[in-house]
């Protein structure tokens, strides 16, 4: 489905991206995870389109999109959530879910939000009339998803999408997502609270200073001691 | 030290808390944690005075502080970090501390700035006291935008210690930190930042939670559901239902 290849993204005067390779396959959930720092979302806005590259290939579905501006990414099925939400504070929740429905040249395609998003999200449905800023940081994490779905995307990008959130709204996201992969769709995720994610992924990868240090199943990399030394550090408090 | 009796505070139609009383004992740390819009931020803008409570009282040293203005109850030497981190990025990181010193809103702030550094100002002093508590001293040239997450979660702490509080509100000190970046944020409030002072902290890791607080309060819905030590409170399960799932 996606496949990045040898990937290099400067940021700021310093390789943020430095060489890094990765695959999703369809339907799979794969997770990112790494320090601050790490050229984490910086490979997701290369991804998406909204970071310029310095080298490298990203081929998805099939197709060389490497270097196609943001709008057009996102017409061919992918879409990113991005990290800290990014809602419309002044607009409704249902104005918030329609803005997932503009065309590129600004057209509201329909006004319609599908009865199946509304059952997904019940306490979006509550809230329709409401502003998106009078959410609680797990309905305003609901909402960005949900205007995400809204583009009907293959390819979900979701970053830190528990940044936040407390413990009980953390396992919603989750287990959200997990639902999400199970009905079909590929999800790319980069996240920090590294156990729950690595315990839902189908395959991981672990970066480091712009580079991949470590990859595999979710499973394994959960009991994998290098990554606990190299990365959480920390296993014993965990 | 610091006590809460009744506390309540509504916005339009929304009870943001209702009737809370809270006791936070001089030279301890309390966590105070709940689901996301439980009160909490609502609870610390009433402690620092940024709101007045509808109801109830705050009494600070036994001293009612409900109708003290933000700026009284600083003087007070109450002080507070911010969840979304405030800070100048294109100011380098000691001359941040050392506005969080004179005051934001004084106006020339950059002639004042550059005359405080050159008479060597007691307030330099302190804004280097302040960075190297949390470490960051040798980074005190460098524009607080060239700083990674983690070490600008510890810029705005230090602009927090800079007056040397007595008690301290910490909200959110590990957000969008990783488990290692957490732990070592959680050693630097145990070893370097409570000893000395009483402090309120807000978090959703346990880990951290776990590490430095004695005390734990747990809000949902604007009410206060549990508190006491930190492992009988996770293990009721009223707190498990609204707050951990």
């Amino acid at each position: 489905m996606l496949a990045v290849s040898d990937l290099v993204v400067n940021y700021g005067g310093v390789q943020a991206v430095d060489d890094i390779s990765i695959k999703v396959k369809a339907g799979e959930l794969v997770s990112i995870t790494g320090a601050n720092g790490a050229g984490k979302s910086s490979m997701l806005n290369a991804i998406s389109g909204i970071r310029a590259i310095a080298s490298g290939k990203i081929v998805f579905a099939g197709e060389d999109i490497t270097g196609l501006p943001a709008h057009q990414i996102v017409r061919k099925g992918i879409v990113q959530i991005p990290e800290g939400r990014q809602l419309f504070a002044t607009l409704t929740v249902r104005e918030n879910l329609l803005a997932g429905r503009y065309s590129n040249s600004g057209f509201l395609l329909d006004n319609v939000i599908p009865e199946s998003l509304i059952q997904r999200f019940p306490v979006l449905g509550e809230r329709l009339d409401s502003l998106s800023s009078s959410l609680s940081g797990g309905q305003a994490q609901m909402l960005a998803l949900a205007r995400g779905l809204m583009n009907h995307p293959e390819l979900l990008l979701l970053d830190e999408p528990t940044l936040g959130l407390a413990p009980i709204a953390v396992k919603e996201v989750f287990d959200l997502i997990t639902e999400l992969r199970d009905q079909g769709l590929s999800i790319l995720v980069v996240e920090q609270n590294v156990r729950q994610a690595l315990a839902i992924s189908d395959y991981a990868y672990v970066l480091e200073s712009g580079r991949v240090v470590l990859e595999g199943k979710g499973d394994e990399l959960l009991n994998n001691s290098r990554l606990v030394e190299s990365y959480l550090g920390v296993a014993q408090s965990i | 030290m610091l006590e809460l009796q009744a506390v309540g505070k509504t916005f339009g139609e929304l009870q943001a808390l209702h009737g809370i009383d809270l006791h936070v004992r001089r030279g301890t740390v309390s966590g105070l944690i709940g689901p996301n819009g439980s009160g909490k931020t609502t609870l610390v803008n009433i402690i620092t005075g940024i709101y007045a409570p509808d109801s109830g009282r705050v009494l600070l040293d036994g001293k009612d502080v409900s109708r003290a203005s933000a700026d009284q109850i600083t003087r007070l030497g109450v002080s507070r970090s911010f969840q979304n981190i405030r800070i100048f990025n294109r100011m380098s990181v000691l001359e941040n501390v050392i506005a969080a010193l004179i005051g934001h809103h004084k106006p020339g702030l950059a002639t004042l700035l550059g005359r405080a550094k050159r008479i060597g100002d007691p307030r330099v002093t302190a804004a280097r006291r302040a960075l190297e508590t949390v470490g960051l001293l040798e980074q005190g040239d460098l524009f607080a935008n060239e700083l990674p997450l983690p070490l600008r979660r510890r810029l705005e702490i230090a602009r927090a210690l800079a007056c040397d509080p007595k008690f301290l509100v910490l909200d959110e000190p590990a957000g969008g930190m990783t488990p290692a970046e957490t732990a070592s944020i959680s050693e630097l409030i145990r070893s370097r930042i409570a000893p000395g002072r009483t402090c309120v902290v807000i978090e959703h890791k346990m880990d951290l939670i776990s590490h430095v607080c004695e005390h734990l309060c747990v809000l949902n819905h604007g009410e206060k559901i549990a508190e006491g030590d930190p492992r009988s409170v996770v293990n009721q399960p009223e707190v498990i239902e609204a707050y951990l799932g």
